[in-house]
């Protein structure tokens, strides 16, 4: 298709740019590890809820209310300011001009950081929207869309100053990415047909393209420069990358009903919803196949790289999506809908994709900007703390949610369902413990990276990615 | 920049167009349900009891959306689109670690035994995971005049003090209790069926079956254990009445509840919610007959029959509910009344050979009606006029069907036809509100 057939652009710039580009960026993703570790630490102790419901009974400690501050701050907080930061830094080294505005990237940082705030304390005090992944207050998840308007603006007039004809695929799925978040936040708060059932509606396409159209392709877009430069070799396939971009935009919108199989919502919505579930297919294959044979031929010595962190994301995101696919069918559903297994599988998807893709992206990228190295044995520490941590959680809640939905068909009294998901519960704090470890590594790494003292012996292993 | 407009801005375009089609049109269509018939709006106090609900986070773990499974059916009957009316925000969930709610008012009906779950719902169900809601309450010296404490069990009361809901308390237990679910087939069929399908002779005790309705219908407040909860639900086990060789006193309070009684010196304020309407006058027998042989209880086993017989009883029955009937009796009136197995006999005479038995049709010459839009709206006209009138030449799904429909409006009776309609609207996954013969009426004096 073009000249990116061969080789993936790291452009350069001025050096105050380059040390410009360096503070913000750390900025960006120190800001979204807190947010990490804050998150996650208090998904952990609503793990330990399950087991013991009679533990740090306040109302600012309980369950109710720190389940969103888990979800929200994970999602908007953390993931969202770690992939902006990543992806700023992607349109100003693949297109060779320097950021558009040092400004607007603050102000887009500092808005994220409120909207975060804000929400967190918020919801703490028990003020919630009532729907799922949207509990933020409407006018909170307004200045979260002006921090992506901003956002998406800065990335827009950066790619606009390129040295090339062609935009490198990154920047289409990062930057489409922001821009379809913008029209799903506008969508989630006007209200007028937002009643009853209508609401469900609203929520259904809300919460999948939440998922689908922000976090999947701004991840993907991340993906696509991080893992073929710390390969030091160029994407598979350019033309496959386009392929995917277009038929994930189009099939995914259409998908988010089967969220709500066997309600009230019309059957037919709920047919077309598992029909597309099945195209999506097409995308995540395309995507994947994209992904692993760009690695093909490299396993020698890449267990010593960040790519080990973008393998893992790859088969997140091949698992997860293909996984959700079956789980659309309607024999399925009656088995998980409802359990613990959906638990199991938006982990599989946000953490074992999105986040281990995002690490991947910092240790591979980070550097680059700030020429700081994190340990390597830190990173090896991190990555298989976090690796057996998810893959403990998921399975647990797996095995958890059949066990529920098998004893819901026997017809068994409600609170035995309870009671046998019991251990599987006290397994899935043990995974989340070592996630929880894994992430106190990681923000470690990141502060050799940035702020602290870097580990100097550049590793042997990024070494001929360095180009 | 006119590669990014293309990219950035097409794709958008593409995004914002599928937003519309996929996300605002189906959120206008359906915000535009009508309700069911004798549903009414939240008052305000259960309206505040929503927003404390929502605040809690209480739909993180009980999903309102009962769906058409098995499994489901001990919450209620399927949930249909005018059940979410008044339900705003949506609190339909996506995770059951604790039971569906949407119709726990019926289920569960009793605030006393709400509020000492709330407080502590491992006083009442030792399994529970649920967290405690202590600040929903306050510890006084002695509760107001007019209103009554919480009556906890010893071992999770507070040392000192009694305990009584705050005005968030009972906010919420009273938006608990307005989840109800309003009838859409028609109540009470199946209790007046029991007795003819009650064998003769000895009593026939199916144990297993009594321990399981048992555990659906009195557990949550007697226990497994048979031992209820001390100060607030009586024990069972041991218990005169269920122990008398007579059992008319035991039957008869199953079938119709109990208010302000003194049991062993004892005086419980909770108010036992009376059966008759939701149970079968044998699965009450199974009940009974669990509870008299359970627990080192040993009285006399009991028939459906001899349900039957209690039930019949108007001293028994009239003396114990005049309060409560009457608007229960209206709201049930107004509901369109649906005999389901004259509405399958009806299509399956008139209508199955074309449609078929599964709603299905036959592709390129019969539309199929499972999942179709004219009888899955929620405005009946549509599908009353085709019934009445026949349909011709008529594109359904991009299929155009040559095949005519005939005219039904000559052959059937309005309220046939409103039996054929609701089966259709009820069977094989649809679930359209019902309609009525009147309405039918009405269509036909229209044309």
């Amino acid at each position: 298709m073009s000249s990116f057939d061969v080789e993936v652009p790291y452009r350069e710039i001025g050096e105050k740019d380059t040390r410009v580009l360096a503070s913000i960026f750390s900025a960006y993703i120190v800001s979204a590890t807190l947010w990490l570790v804050f998150s996650t630490a208090v998904g952990l102790l609503v793990s330990f809820k399950f087991a013991y419901p009679d533990f740090a009974t306040s109302p600012g400690l309980s369950f109710g209310r720190l389940r969103a501050i888990h979800t929200n701050g994970t999602f908007y907080a953390f993931a969202t300011q770690a992939l902006i930061g990543l992806a700023l830094f992607i349109a100003v080294r693949s297109s060779g001009a320097r950021l558009y505005s040092t400004a607007l990237a603050w102000i887009s940082l500092a808005l994220f950081n409120l909207a975060a705030v804000l929400g967190t304390i918020t919801l703490d005090l028990g003020l919630n929207y009532g729907q799922e992944y949207r509990e933020w207050l409407w006018w909170i998840r307004v200045i979260l869309g002006l921090g992506l308007a901003t956002a998406a603006w800065n990335a827009i007039a950066t790619v606009g100053r390129r040295d090339s004809e062609e935009i490198y695929i990154s920047n289409w799925y990062t930057i489409g990415g922001m821009l379809w978040t913008i029209v799903i936040v506008l969508v989630s708060i006007v209200p007028w047909y937002q009643y009853g059932l209508g609401q469900v509606a609203v929520q259904a396409f809300f919460i999948h393209n939440a998922v689908g159209l922000y976090f999947t392709p701004v991840t993907l877009g991340l993906l696509y420069y991080a893992l073929p430069k710390s390969l030091n070799r160029p994407i598979y396939s350019y033309s496959l990358g386009v392929f995917a971009f277009w038929t994930n935009l189009i099939f995914y919108p259409i998908i988010g009903a089967h969220h709500f199989e066997f309600s009230a919502l019309p059957w037919w919505l709920q047919t077309l919803s598992i029909v597309f579930s099945v195209a999506m297919l097409v995308p995540v294959l395309a995507g994947s196949a994209n992904f692993l044979l760009t690695f093909s031929g490299q396993q020698a010595w890449i267990h010593r790289s960040p790519a080990v962190f973008m393998l893992l994301g790859v088969f997140g995101y091949l698992l997860g999506s293909v996984q959700g696919t079956f789980e659309a069918f309607r024999s399925l559903q009656q088995l998980w809908h409802l359990t613990n297994f959906t638990v199991g599988h938006s982990h599989l998807t946000m953490y074992a994709f999105v986040t281990f893709a995002i690490w991947g992206g910092i240790y591979a990228l980070l550097p680059r900007a700030t020429g700081k190295y994190p340990s390597n044995l830190a990173m090896g520490i991190h990555f298989w703390l976090s690796t057996v941590g998810v893959a403990i959680y998921v399975l647990a809640l797996s095995a958890g949610g059949t066990i529920q939905g098998l004893d819901w068909i026997r017809g068994v009294a409600f609170i035995q369902s309870v009671a046998d998901v019991a251990p599987y519960w006290l397994w899935r704090s043990v995974g989340g413990a070592l996630m929880f470890l894994g992430h106190l590594v990681f923000a470690w790494n990141v502060w050799t990276m940035t702020y602290g003292r870097s580990y100097a012996e550049a590793p042997a292993a990024t070494e001929p990615a360095i180009a | 920049m006119n590669k990014s407009l293309a990219i950035f801005g097409g794709s958008t375009l593409i995004f914002v167009a599928l937003a519309i089609l996929m996300g605002v049109l189906p959120g206008i269509w359906l915000s535009n349900i009508s309700p069911l018939p004798g549903m009414k709006p939240l008052t305000p106090v259960e309206a505040r009891g929503r927003d404390i609900y929502v605040a809690e986070g209480c739909s993180y773990c009980h999903t309102q959306q009962v769906r058409p499974l098995a499994g489901d059916e001990i919450f209620g009957r399927p949930s249909v689109p005018g059940d979410y009316v008044y339900q705003t925000p949506e609190l339909l969930g996506s995770e059951r670690n604790g039971p569906d709610l949407s119709n726990v008012g019926a289920r569960q009906s009793s605030s006393v035994w709400q509020y000492i779950h709330l407080y502590q719902p491992r006083a009442v169900v030792p399994q529970s995971i649920m967290p405690a809601f202590p600040w929903l309450f306050q510890v006084v010296d002695k509760a107001p005049a007019g209103q009554s404490r919480v009556p906890l069990p010893p071992d999770f009361a507070p040392a000192h003090g009694e305990v009584v809901p705050t005005e968030d308390g009972k906010a919420l237990v009273a938006y608990i209790l307005s989840l109800k679910q309003v009838p859409i087939g028609q109540p009470g069929a199946v209790a007046g069926k029991a007795p003819t399908t009650a064998p003769a002779g000895a009593p026939a005790f199916d144990a297993g079956e009594g321990e399981k309705l048992y555990a659906a219908n009195c557990e949550a407040c007697h226990g497994a254990d048979g031992k209820g909860v001390p100060g607030a639900f009586p024990p069972l086990s041991g218990d005169p009445v269920v122990n008398a060789a007579n059992p008319t006193e035991h039957i008869a309070t199953v079938l119709h509840g109990l208010k302000d009684k003194t049991i062993g010196g004892q005086s419980y304020s909770a108010e036992m919610p009376a059966f008759a309407e939701q149970l079968s006058d044998a699965q009450i027998a199974n009940i009974i007959d669990h509870e008299r042989t359970s627990w080192g209880n040993s009285g006399a086993l009991i028939t459906a029959a001899d349900v039957a017989k209690v039930h019949a009883n108007p001293v028994l029955s009239e003396a114990e509910k005049p309060a409560a009937a009457p608007s229960e009796k209206a709201a049930t009136a107004a509901a369109p009344a649906f005999n389901a197995a004259e509405g399958a006999k009806l299509y399956g005479d008139t209508c199955a050979v074309c449609h078929g038995a599964e709603g299905k049709g036959v592709p390129g010459a019969f539309p199929p009606l499972a999942g179709d839009s004219i009888v899955t709206a929620s405005d009946p006209a549509e599908h009353i006029r085709t019934l009445l009138n026949g349909l011709k030449g008529k594109a359904i799904g991009g299929m155009a069907y040559e095949t005519e429909m005939p005219a039904f409006a000559g052959q059937l009776s309005d309220e046939q036809i409103a039996e054929i309609a609701n089966h259709e609207r009820t069977s094989w996954g649809n679930h359209a509100p019902l309609v009525t013969a009147q309405d039918v009426a009405t269509r036909r004096a229209a044309k």
